[in-house]
């Protein structure tokens, strides 16, 4: 939740922490509630984005600025666990591991495409 | 003008390329300023070692090489704004090449020691989110690992030419530092501390605007910046590897 170092500008600081914030207790608790860490990355990572773009187009930034919300769903812990059973001659864990870390991978990414898509839909009906 | 405009519109280009923007946007803003001002259509070309840019009616065209890539938000926040202003009549062509001059030569708005302090901060929380255990015992170390990680990869990718070196050694010192810390008492899980502790150099945000990229239909930069993400990775993993096996 902390993770603001790369040069933002400094206006953007809290809106950016607080939209990290957001979606990482959006991700917690669907975890919590057994929905299983894919479908809860997915959800968390369109909270973040929406959450950006909508930020974005107050603030007037780009929308790029608000991304460092899915910085903390990257599933980090499974890619190190990956790692270390490479190293410790268990390649079929690694594989396994590897493979969820694709999979969550693919879920942030989708989920964040996803916001972008629906904010687009509802731009459009707007004219 | 047209001569001037295609100028102010690459150097832009470079700047956003430079800080990181995904390539929709370094597109878009090129092609709105050199619209502004000439009167025929420009197409641009984008990948992230350089741009090309042409007028479809004139002979005009550039091409301009970018040779080092880095994430700086508030960079790709100036030029947003400057060519917002520039689009809407609000300064000149001349204020606006001064404007982008002054972004490219602006000194990183924190200095390097804050930088330094937030990725430890930064590798001692990260700790806690993924690993789930509340071991306050570990943060201290944590801290540090994190924040001399973060110095190394920084001090060597500023000096050394050859990419990707730089996050080896980083690694390796992370890896160092936790296993020499944990020998001595100071923390008390390896996997927790190195798993927290890498994450500063770790290139989450470069991921994320490569699919971004590649969803959007810019291939060729979506590719590339997916490349350099997994080659980053591995001299990361490369590092950490390292250290576990002969620890």
């Amino acid at each position: 939740m902390f993770d603001l170092f790369i040069n933002l500008p400094k206006t953007a600081l809290n809106t950016s922490g607080s939209i990290a914030c957001v979606g990482w207790l959006v991700y917690w608790f669907m975890f919590e509630f057994g929905l299983g860490a894919i479908l809860a990355n997915f959800v968390a990572a369109f909270v973040v984005g929406s959450l950006g773009i909508i930020l974005a187009v107050k603030k007037k930034m780009p929308s790029t600025m608000f991304v460092s919300g899915l910085v903390p769903l990257v599933p980090g812990a499974s890619g190190y666990q990956a790692l270390a059973a490479m190293i410790n001659h268990s390649p079929m864990i690694a594989v396994q591991k590897t493979i969820h870390v694709a999979m969550v991978a693919g879920a942030i990414a989708l989920g964040y495409v996803f916001s972008q898509v629906v904010v687009e839909l509802m731009h459009q009906k707007r004219r | 003008m047209e001569n001037k405009a295609i100028d102010v519109g690459v150097l832009a280009a470079k700047i956003l390329i430079e800080s990181g923007s995904e390539m929709w946007r370094v597109e878009d803003t090129t092609k709105r300023i050199i619209d502004h001002a000439a009167s025929s259509k420009a197409e641009a070309f984008t990948s992230l070692t350089g741009v090309m840019v042409s007028l479809k009616n004139a002979s005009y065209t550039r091409f301009i090489q970018i040779e080092k890539r880095g994430i700086n938000m508030a960079r790709i926040n100036s030029v947003n704004h400057l060519s917002r202003q520039y689009t809407a009549d609000k300064i000149t062509l001349d204020e606006f090449e001064n404007g982008l001059n002054k972004v490219q030569t602006a000194k990183p708005q924190f200095p390097i020691w804050l930088q330094t302090i937030a990725a430890g901060f930064e590798g001692a929380f990260f700790m806690f989110i993924f690993t789930q255990t509340y071991d306050w015992r570990d943060f201290p170390l944590a801290f540090v690992a994190g924040a001399l990680g973060y110095y190394v990869t920084f001090f060597l990718s500023s000096r050394v030419r050859i990419r990707f070196i730089s996050e080896f050694f980083g690694a390796l010192t992370i890896g160092l530092c936790t296993v020499i810390g944990v020998h001595f008492h100071l923390g008390f899980n390896v996997q927790n501390i190195i798993i927290g502790a890498v994450m500063p150099p770790v290139p989450g945000i470069p991921m994320i605007t490569a699919v971004r990229d590649i969803f959007e239909g810019n291939l060729l930069s979506g590719l590339e910046r997916m490349m350099e993400c997994l080659i980053t990775l591995s001299a990361l993993a490369f590092g950490i590897g390292v250290v576990l096996h002969y620890m």
